[in-house]
């Protein structure tokens, strides 16, 4: 029964990552999303990261919401193919100019683009900004409405909101945040754009605000992963635990991602961090997936494949059916390569086939 | 015989309070289409007439605590002062401003202010700035047709206004149609309070801007400073011979709360527990101090400097020579 949750275990959350899909966007409910990261699921379902980069619609009540279903971009010929695509942030001047009845933002953004809000205007309540990792510069210049900062308190050290984020003071609208959070706010930050109010009104601005989408703020925040820290991809082992090697997926060079900031529409791709007990080795993959009799890592252009237990595989030549792919269907040999060793072995086939028909003939 | 017969009836005969300004508690003051009834009478004296030493009995002056009790339906602009004719102005009666509309109202820093005070009141400037105040009655805000700005400056004294508005303000049974507004950095003063939870707040410049804009940016508004308590109300220490001479008495006027009947506004306007209060030293005798309720300068032509001081305590009347000599019925 174990072997069995651990294989289904494997079978969900194995999947290999891929840059190639970066950069791709799409459309759905009125907004456009830039793929910042995408993996494989053995299982059919992809998982993957997107950014809100624009919005189409006009006029009307927008909501963003934490997971996109759509389908994969691997295939996106293939609709049936989906892919769960979790949103990251709102990329820059992704709202700018736009005219909305409200915005509803997710709880637990990773981060929000320079000029994200430009110039955007809410008809209907206030704009609420709930908690973001970080906050880029010249967001709110020209919005036309309230802001309410929520969370403020719940932000992690080093805080997101800088200077930066209201930059330009001339064009900022008026800021809002809750009375407990007045001590939280940044000591460099110009408090003189800061209004602050009661829990009362709070609620009577987010219910305004969120129509009936979040009854209470518990549920607004439970609908997202609660922590603001690095979005973790499951760890997971290919065998028993404690056995078999772990493998750790995460981002590539995230401290320099997050100190940096400088590539903040675009998210690093992922990494597999994997110990193997078998050999005693730690090494950093690109690229992982396991069919539950074996798994494959892929290091540059190299493939390597072990056994559950970490025993590397030294034949792959093996492991190859007749059309040179692996088990994983990746075509490991070249088809020219495979065809042209086909070929041969028919020409060779076909040789002693007449050679032995001579010998037959001549009576050998 | 007759020398002493005689000067018995002149001391009764003569003997009346000459003060420049007769009040009493009760009496009503107008004054700009304001009405002030006082509560509290105590006497002073001026600092310019009587700088060291008071002359006589006509140098000394009422003083005291008054009460806002009726205002001009049709004043455009209502300015209630801190003080009138040397009374301070410590509070407001119930219903003052009832179904009242007024464009601007500036008030003073006050000691309480009565039930239903603001209910119904409409503010054509859109916004009532409330200043200090030591206790708030039962309905003040009721359906205000403004924005309530509190100008808090420092932590009330022992009514502590907010820590009442839990249990019986207007705040908590009923809201103010518009928004409650208050100084960021005095939001812990009313951390306690429904308040709290209901109101906006705003730091230095932009606290500033709701008032400027609750009085329509007028100087003469902004310019009232909230702690001029009134600089005729006159000196309420002085001595009954030179200030260094070793003789006389030291008199320090006041008022004091009647202790035993709650809070010194009562039931707050129905009722007001202060008396004037009179601590009397005698300069040889400093460590002995004797309080008495009221003072009666007396100008007696048989005494060689012409008045002396009488005092009306528990123990009934007292009177004394302006050297503090204790004098014989």
């Amino acid at each position: 029964m174990r072997n069995v949750v651990v294989i289904l275990f494997m079978l969900l959350f194995s999947f290999p990552a891929s840059a190639d899909q970066r950069g791709g966007s799409f459309e759905k409910d009125g907004l456009i999303y830039v793929i910042a990261s995408e993996g494989r699921f053995q299982g059919g379902l992809n998982l993957g990261e997107v950014y809100v980069s624009g919005v189409t619609v006009k006029d009307s009540f927008v909501t963003i919401p934490p997971v996109v279903i759509y389908p994969s971009s691997y295939c996106w010929k293939d609709t049936t193919v989906m892919a769960e695509y979790r949103v990251l942030g709102i990329g820059a001047n992704a709202f700018a100019g736009a005219r909305l009845k409200g915005l509803v933002i997710p709880y637990g953004l990773r981060f929000i683009g320079n000029g994200a809000f430009r110039d955007l205007e809410i008809t209907d309540g206030v704009l609420v900004v709930p908690p973001v990792r970080r906050m880029m510069a010249n967001i709110f210049d020209g919005v036309k409405s309230d802001v309410l900062l929520l969370g403020v308190g719940s932000y992690v050290s080093p805080l997101p909101l800088t200077e930066k984020t209201f930059d330009n003071k001339d064009a900022l609208p008026n800021f809002y945040v809750l009375h407990e959070d007045r001590n939280l706010i940044p000591p460099s930050l110009d408090k003189r754009v800061l209004y602050t109010i009661g829990v009362n009104i709070y609620k009577r601005w987010l219910r305004n605000s969120w129509r009936t989408l979040f009854a209470q703020t518990d549920n607004y925040k439970s609908n997202r992963t609660s922590s603001l820290e690095e979005y973790s991809f499951p760890t997971f082992y290919t065998g028993g635990k404690g056995k078999a090697p772990e493998i750790v997926c995460k981002y590539k060079s995230y401290r320099r991602f997050e100190k940096d900031g400088t590539d903040i529409d675009m998210m690093p791709p992922l990494e597999f961090v994997c110990k193997n007990p078998y050999t005693n080795q730690k090494d950093t993959y690109d690229e992982f997936a396991t069919n539950g009799i074996l798994f494959r890592c892929k290091k540059g252009e190299k493939y390597s494949y072990f056994t559950l237990d970490g025993k590397p595989i030294t034949n792959v030549e093996s492991l190859l059916d007749s059309s040179g792919r692996d088990p994983f269907g990746l075509q490991v040999r070249p088809k020219e390569e495979v065809k042209e060793e086909n070929e041969a072995k028919e020409r060779e086939h076909n040789l002693n086939k007449k050679v032995d028909d001579l010998k037959r003939a001549f009576g050998f | 015989m007759v020398r002493i017969a005689l000067a018995i009836i002149f001391t009764f005969v003569l003997s009346f309070r000459l003060m420049a300004d007769d009040c009493t508690v009760g009496d009503v003051i107008e004054k700009d289409g304001i009405s002030y009834k006082i509560l509290v009478s105590y006497l002073v004296v001026d600092k310019k007439e009587s700088p060291d030493t008071i002359e006589g009995p006509d140098k000394f002056y009422c003083s005291g605590e008054a009460m806002v009790i009726h205002v001009d339906e049709n004043l455009r602009d209502v300015v209630i002062p801190p003080a009138v004719n040397r009374f301070r102005v410590v509070g407001l009666t119930d219903s003052l401003f009832y179904g009242h509309e007024h464009d601007r109202i500036w008030l003073p820093e006050l000691q309480f202010v009565g039930n239903g005070c603001f209910a119904k009141l409409k503010m054509g400037s859109g916004a009532l700035v409330v200043h200090n105040v030591a206790n708030f009655g039962v309905g003040v805000f009721d359906d205000l047709d403004a924005d309530l700005i509190f100008d808090i400056s420092k932590r009330v004294a022992w009514g502590n206004a907010f820590y009442r508005m839990m249990e019986d303000s207007s705040l908590v049974q009923s809201q103010p149609k518009g928004l409650v507004k208050i100084n960021t950095r005095m939001l812990s003063h009313i951390r306690y309070c429904r308040v709290y939870g209901d109101c906006y707040s705003a730091t230095s410049n932009n606290f500033k801007n709701w008032i400027r804009k609750a009085f329509n940016d007028d100087d003469a508004f902004l310019k009232n400073d909230l702690n001029d308590r009134g600089d005729n109300l006159g000196m309420r220490s002085y001595y009954t011979t030179f200030s260094k001479a070793k003789d006389g008495l030291v008199i320090v006027s006041g008022a004091e709360n009647v202790k035993g009947l709650g809070f010194p506004w009562g039931t707050l306007t129905r009722d007001y527990y202060r008396q004037s209060k009179y601590s009397v030293v005698n300069k040889k005798k400093r460590r002995k101090v004797v309080y008495y309720q009221d003072f009666i300068p007396v100008a007696d032509a048989t005494q060689k400097r012409g008045w002396y001081v009488k005092f009306i305590g528990k123990e009934g009347e007292v009177s004394f020579t302006l050297n503090g000599k204790l004098m014989k019925r």
